[in-house]
């Protein structure tokens, strides 16, 4: 009788303990809905360390680093469910902190539509440029445009107008190998 | 006439009428061939497509009123190169034809010679080097073609393709443009890696012609063409 009741308490308390564990694990689609909202990915603060970043971000980001350059290292922030990039985060390795991040507008989310992506960011003043393109044989650069002050970027897609990524840097920052004198512009390869 | 190019006779002369039906006339025309001077009689082109002619024929331009480079000067069409042009154009597969292509003009030297051809949105420019005889005109518009494609793709085709090849979007630090971040390696040419369009733009020509040697290096590419364009793409 003391046997059973002793055993009847241990597959209660396994059970018990399973449903609490199987609560506490989010799945990586679970995390990426509920941190990937465009307002959430705005308040991020530049400057962040990747320590402080990395539990938000661990189940759905793959980390790269561009092998033209020892500086940064990027965090790319995919949908678990189609494997399509969402956002990127650029840390500085020697500092290991944000300096700059990408959210991709996709059809259909009203930060696409020009005045709604403004409307986000009412203090800044945003200059058009066509940057020129660095390709002689396509004729067509990118267009975007750039608060200079707090660094806002948006990407303006020219056939429809409209805005395809928002991007974040802090205008003042310096990494100390850009100071050594460092620069390399040509981040493909 | 008759004197400044000697007569060679590639064919009786024919009539519009004696083409069939879906078969377009040429008429006679003077060119050089090797640096002589030939009159070409004129002929029957076969056309499958009636209506082929008729979509690009009237893209042909002599002038368009902006063009971003002012020292590439814009010349007129020969009609010889017009046919070419055309002849070339008819067996690129039609899925390539965009609609958004509004003019194909002729210039003179390109700024970046020996550059054979540009895509400048709605316009594609064929410059002289498009015509030297060791030039595959037919592989330079499937290139300029696939730029005009890649620009009509909805986003979700784009996110696939970056997806199936490797590219992703960064933001690197100040003072940086937004970048286009490629795959290490596995370029079937090497201005792939400048952008992702000009990836698709050398991966569409290598698919239609060489592609055996896309799937070797860009066995992706390769994968996301033929799942995406089925297997009735191909050169006519």
């Amino acid at each position: 009788m003391f046997r059973n009741a002793a055993f009847l308490l241990l597959v209660i308390s396994i059970t018990a303990c399973a449903g609490r564990s199987a609560k506490s694990v989010i799945s990586p689609e679970g995390a990426f809905d509920e941190i990937m909202k465009f307002d959430r990915f705005a308040a991020i603060q530049l400057g962040a360390t990747k320590s402080a970043l990395v539990a938000s971000f661990d189940s759905f980001k793959t980390e790269m680093s561009n092998p033209t350059t020892s500086e940064e290292t990027y965090w790319i922030l995919r949908d678990p469910r189609t494997g399509y990039q969402k956002a990127a985060l650029t840390f500085d390795e020697h500092t290991q902190s944000l300096v700059g991040k990408i959210w991709i507008v996709r059809e259909g989310e009203p930060e696409r539509a020009q005045n709604v992506a403004r409307a986000r960011f009412t203090q800044a003043t945003f200059v058009t440029r066509d940057l020129p393109s660095r390709n002689p044989h396509l004729l067509y650069g990118d267009r975007i445009l750039t608060d200079e002050k707090s660094g806002i970027t948006m990407e303006i897609s020219k056939q429809t107008d409209e805005v395809s990524s928002i991007q974040w840097y802090d205008p003042s920052y310096r990494s100390p190998a850009r100071d050594l004198g460092d620069q390399k512009s040509q981040y493909t390869f | 006439m008759m004197f400044a190019y000697p007569v060679t006779v590639f064919a009786a002369d024919k009539l519009p009428k004696d083409c069939k039906p879906g078969e377009l006339w040429v008429h006679s025309y003077g060119k050089t061939q090797y640096g002589k001077p030939i009159w070409v009689s004129s002929y029957c082109r076969s056309l499958p497509a009636g209506e082929r002619k008729g979509f690009w024929q009237n893209r042909f331009k002599d002038r368009v009123e902006y063009w971003p480079n002012p020292i590439e000067k814009q010349k007129r069409w020969s009609l010889f190169e017009r046919e070419e042009a055309l002849r070339a154009l008819d067996g690129i597969p039609s899925m390539l034809w965009g609609s958004k292509v509004k003019a194909i003009v002729r210039f003179d030297r390109s700024k970046d010679f020996p550059n054979q051809s540009s895509y400048g949105g709605e316009y594609i420019a064929l410059f002289d080097a498009a015509f030297s005889k060791d030039q595959n005109l037919k592989r330079l518009l499937t290139h300029e073609l696939a730029h005009a494609m890649w620009n009509d793709f909805p986003d979700e085709w784009k996110e696939s393709y970056y997806q199936e090849t490797g590219w992703m979007r960064v933001r690197p630090g100040p003072n940086q443009p937004p970048v286009m971040m490629g795959r290490i390696f596995g370029y079937i040419q090497n201005d792939g890696k400048i952008r992702p369009d000009e990836d698709f733009a050398n991966n569409i020509e290598a698919f239609l012609f060489e592609p055996e040697r896309l799937s070797e290096v860009t066995p992706g590419a390769h994968r996301w063409i033929r799942e995406r364009f089925g297997d009735n793409f191909k050169l006519r």
